[in-house]
Order: C-alpha cells, then structure tokens, then sequence
C-alpha cells in the first residue's frame, strides 16, 4: 500500500512539473506565473492574428492582477524567478497580437503590437480571441506606443463604437488603465514621469491600427521570391476555381 | 430491436428542423452557398491557405461593423451564418504593381499601368463559399454610403443573386453596419453582375438606368431597401446631433 501510494505520488509529481513546461503557466496559490518567453514566441510565430469571426487573437503574457514581468524573466538569472513589477499588479490582462509588426517610430519598432484585453483574469500563455474597443496612446520621449484595447470574447463588456460611450457605462475602467500604464513606470532622473498618454483611440481607428500592423508584419515577410510566377506574357494567372485548404471553420 | 425513446426523437426534431428552416431562409434570403468563381494566384499563401484582410470585419446584431467615409470603397459579403463580412481594399502583400499594366485572366479585361493587385471579396471568408457579395461607396456627390451587388466571385454567375437579395442584402447591412457620420443612401443593383436572364428582363423594363445613357454602358437599376420601421444602427445618435 506504502509503496502504491510512493509511485502514484511521484507519477503526480512529475505530472504536474510536465504542464508547467508544457503550457508555460502554473498556477500557484491563485497567482500565475508568466508563460516562458520561447512558449510565447512558438506561438506568436504559429497563431493568426485574425480569425474568420472577425475576432483578434491575443497571446496573454501577464494575466490581469499579476505582477510578474514575463519579457525579464529570461533575465532573472540562474535563479529561474521571474523578475517582478515593483508597482501596483496589471489593471488588466496583457500581451501581444502575432503576426503584427509595429512601423517605424511606434514603439517597440518591428515588434509584435501590444494588447490590453479586458476580461477575467486569463492565464499566461493562453490564445483569446477578442474584438477591438480602442487604443491606448503612451509616449515616452518622442516614442509612441500604441497599445490595442480589446474584449475577451465572453466578456461582460460590450463592443462599443466611442470610448466615450464606454466610460457612460464603465466608468473609470479607462482612467485606471491610462493611469496605471503611464505611472508604472515612475519618473525619470529629471522628477517628471517616464510616461505619458494622448488618451485613447476609438473602435474604427483601432481596427485600422491593427490592420495596419498586421500588413507591415506580412509585407516585411514577403518577397519577390515567395510570389508565384507570371505567365510568359508577364500577365497573372487564376490560382484555382476550387476552394482553398483553410476551409472556413468556427 | 431497441424501440427508439419517443422523447429523444422528438427532441431531435425539435432541433433539426429549425436548423434546416434557418439554412432554407437564409438561401432565400441571401442567396445560396456558393464557393468563388475564382481564387487568383497571389491570394493564397505559401501554405495555400487565403489571407483574410487585415482590416477584416464581421458584422452582426451582436457584434455591429462600423464605417468611415476614409477608408471607401468597402467590399462585402454574407456568409454562411447570414452574417455580413466586409473589408477595405488594401494592396496584397502577395501581390505585384504593374508598371506597364496587365490583362486579368478572369475576364480578359485589361488594368492600366500602376495598378496594384488587391485583396479581394474572398479575403473576408478565408475563400469559403458565400452568397450575394457586393461594395459599398462613399458617394462624394451625395455624401451618402451607396450600396451595389458588385462582386465577381459572388455575385457574377450565380443564378440567384437577384434584386430582391440585393434588398434583403442591404436591409441587414444597414441594421448590423453603422454608417458613421454618412447617412445611408442607394442601393444600386447592376446588371452586369447579374444573372442573364434577370438582366435581360430588367433591361427591357422602364427601370433601367445608365452610367452613360448615349453609349447605354453599366446599366443598373435602383431598389429602396427601407422599411418604415427599419432600426438603424448608429440612426439614434445621428439624429441628437445636428451637426
């Protein structure tokens, strides 16, 4: 019996050490850690950015109400204990839209465009699918970082057309957030804060923004190389009138 | 042999049949599935898998599309779900400009030189089978949205892809779409996309108009798709604000 119970222990044990590689995330006393960075890069690379719903994937890095940094936890040292926010925990969930390439002067330049998704605690590592509210608008020095504000599909938050009808219903939800994402990081040697925000963009340029960031990721992808010959008359040809291998599926 | 639970077959009918009446409806409606006359060769990927556009939006009573007057000319499509998929045109990264021009092979038309390659009506469906497809423009002379069937692989070609769906079309387009600041305004039915002998009975009727009436090129005719008590999406707002 003693014995039965050592190997099932040790088999739950070794179990449980599998998810956490397997999914990045384990959840430990309510608080889950950050998805490791090459889980949330595999899945950057292998996710589509939009979904025949019309829905926007999100890959979560930090669950709302954490304070765990996952972009430094490469960098935690031999330790292996991810680096901490030394700041109130994330108002929201938090990651990236894959396949999306910011342009030039935005932000994390030719990097993957952030997301704030509203919702219940989601956790790291995780694909949600959501739909655009606005953006929030950040700027640190003559840097600025758009960052997508979306609903978790299920949410109990609408998707409405005008923050401004948003903050009518919600009110508050946005003035945290922009609070809490230009404070995080402090002030400068100068005494003045490191961040600051022009507010929020609405749902229609929202969408043109993560289109935007979706074709440059595509553009800088594509080469002539990848693009299939002309006929001998330098004309285009029909692929097929059959249908395509994505075959529409919810 | 197993007697079969009363219950459990009426349950099942009780599930089946609306399925099937809704998928008859929304033939009727909108039109039947059919799958694009065409994919050209630069919409599909190295995986051959079709890019939905980037700006991709899928409207419906729960989750309304949205508008801008910039961003015209729009295309759109209803889906298989009776859901309105629309897109904003935008040059292919797969695509090719061509400098000296270039002959379509879809309809042997020739494109003058410059012209980029787009993403078409197909990229709002991932290519899947679709019913009436259309555009909707901005009309600077107007300064209304202008709705039309126009869509070579969903709408061309199709037997039923006739007025009464192009009213049916825009009726839930302009209830699940808000239009922004631009009202709504026509719904053009042009015959070109049309059946042939739907457009050949139209254009023997008083109805017919032209883009040209000496040279009787594009023809069309017009189709009212307001009912007294349509809900228009966004109409409300519109109407508080005079400006």
């Amino acid at each position: 019996m003693r014995k039965t119970m050592r190997w099932t222990g040790g088999w739950a044990l070794v179990a449980l050490l599998a998810m956490s590689f397997i999914d990045g995330s384990v959840a430990m006393g309510g608080q889950a850690a950050a998805a490791t960075p090459r889980a949330a890069k595999n899945l950057l690379v292998a996710t589509d950015p939009i979904n025949a719903d019309g829905t926007v994937n999100v890959v979560i890095s930090i669950p709302a109400g954490t304070i765990v940094k996952s972009k430094t936890a490469a960098k935690a040292g031999k330790s292996g204990i991810p680096a901490h926010l030394r700041y109130l925990a994330y108002p929201a969930n938090y990651g990236l839209i894959p396949h999306t390439s910011q342009p030039k002067g935005q932000g994390d330049e030719g990097g993957p465009m952030p997301a704030i998704v509203l919702g219940a605690p989601i956790p790291a590592g995780t694909v949600v699918k959501t739909r655009p509210l606005g953006a929030l608008v950040v700027t640190e020095g003559t840097k600025i970082y758009n960052t997508a504000l979306l609903v978790a599909e299920g949410s109990p938050f609408p998707i409405l057309n005008s923050i401004e009808e948003f903050d009518v219903q919600f009110p508050g939800v946005t003035t945290i957030l922009r609070a809490w994402f230009t404070s995080y990081k402090g002030v400068g040697k100068d005494g003045k804060p490191v961040l600051d925000s022009y507010g929020f963009y609405d749902r229609e340029d929202a969408i043109q923004l993560i289109g935007h960031s979706i074709l440059a990721y595509e553009r800088a992808r594509v080469t002539e190389a990848d693009k299939k010959p002309l006929d001998k008359n330098e004309n285009p040809v029909l692929y097929s009138s059959r249908r395509a291998k994505n075959e529409y599926r919810e | 042999m197993k007697r079969v639970s009363p219950i459990a077959v009426g349950c099942l009918f009780f599930f089946l049949v609306p399925c099937a009446f809704a998928g008859e409806s929304l033939d009727k409606l909108y039109g039947t599935l059919e799958k694009p006359t065409y994919i050209k060769y630069y919409e599909i990927d190295k995986a051959e898998k079709v890019l939905l556009n980037p700006y991709l939006q899928i409207a419906s009573a729960q989750h309304p599309g949205i508008l801008h007057s910039r961003r015209s000319p729009y295309n759109w499509v209803i889906d298989a779900k009776g859901r309105v998929g629309i897109i904003q045109e935008a040059d292919h990264p797969y695509g090719r400009t061509y400098a000296k021009g270039y002959v379509r092979p879809e309809d042997n038309s020739k494109r003058k030189p410059g012209t980029s390659e787009k993403y078409g009506h197909i990229s709002a469906v991932a290519g899947a089978p679709s019913r009436i497809g259309g555009e909707i423009l901005f009309d600077k002379r107007t300064r209304s949205w202008v709705i039309n069937n126009k869509s070579g692989r969903y709408s061309l070609g199709n037997v039923d892809r006739t007025p009464e769906q192009l009213t049916n079309a825009a009726k839930l387009i302009q209830v699940v779409i808000d239009p922004g600041e631009v009202p709504w305004g026509s719904v053009v039915f042009l015959l070109k996309y049309a059946p042939k002998n739907v457009a050949d009975e139209l254009q023997k009727g008083p109805d017919v108009k032209y883009d040209d009436v000496a040279t009787k090129s594009n023809p069309y005719v017009l189709v009212d798709p307001l009912p007294d008590n349509a809900t228009l999406v966004g109409q409300a707002a519109a109407n508080d604000d005079p400006s």
